[in-house]
């Protein structure tokens, strides 16, 4: 259970937008007193989460606006994240192998670990069409 | 987004402050590569004053310390006590890749060897 949205937000998938995401979430984590090292948590997984739709979600990710909700329940704080571009299940895609040395680092793929590395949990469907995403913080 | 650097003889120390997002990061990206592109040898890169590190951020990083090494250079970063810094780092993998310190003394100590 992740509770009832508190507030939702809708954004276009474009890169310019992805920081008044970012404003929004600590604006509404304000509001609800979660404490800031969580609510930089979720904003860091947001962030990932947004520049993997606007970089890999394809045209149809453009199609329709990108909806964010934020619910709380008393053990932890959540964000779903409801987009339209290709299906794409980061709970089951595989983790990158971490290079071993810096001339093997590809400059890419580090986005997954974060989320994976900052959430407790996260959670995927592919419903009507869209990629619907949650991850949650413990409180 | 602030950017600058400091030199002493054989060291740069660039220093980075703000939000390094996908935004902050193309704010930055051609003065930091520029900064990185071994006018010296060893570059300190002082991340304690960043806010807020992503992936592309991240990303950054690890192609102008790629780029550095590839001539001949070094990239080591500091995160003082920045816990968000540190950690994000950490959960990337990349600290095993450039070294990490959280201090600029200890990180300019490591050059000397």
């Amino acid at each position: 259970m992740i509770g009832v949205p508190l507030a939702t937000l809708a954004i276009n998938a474009d890169r310019s937008e992805v920081r008044a995401a970012a404003d929004w979430l600590h604006e509404v984590a304000h509001q609800y007193e979660v404490p800031q090292n969580k609510a930089i948590a979720l904003d860091q997984c947001l962030d990932e989460v947004l520049m993997n739709i606007v970089m890999h979600g394809g045209s149809s990710a453009t199609t329709t606006p990108v909806q964010l909700s934020f619910a709380l329940t008393p053990k932890e704080v959540a964000i779903t994240v409801s987009d339209s571009g290709k299906p794409f299940d980061p709970v089951n895609a595989p983790a990158k192998p971490r290079p071993m040395t810096l001339e093997e680092a590809e400059p890419g793929g580090l986005g997954l670990s974060i989320i994976k590395g900052l959430s407790n949990h996260i959670n995927y469907e592919f419903k009507n069409g869209r990629n619907v995403l949650t991850f949650g913080v413990a409180i | 987004m602030p950017i600058d650097f400091k030199d002493s003889d054989t060291l740069r120390l660039i220093t980075i402050d703000g939000r390094l997002d996908s935004a902050g990061s193309d704010e930055i990206a051609t003065r930091f590569s520029a900064m990185a592109s071994g006018a010296k040898p060893s570059v300190i890169v002082d991340l304690s004053q960043v806010s807020f590190l992503s992936s592309i951020g991240i990303r950054l990083i690890i192609q102008n310390a790629k780029s550095l090494q590839n001539k001949g250079g070094k990239m080591l970063l500091v995160t003082g006590d920045n816990e968000h810094v540190s950690g994000t780092l950490e959960s990337t993998g990349i600290s095993s890749l450039v070294p990490i310190f959280t201090n600029i003394q200890l990180a300019e100590q490591a050059i000397a060897g």
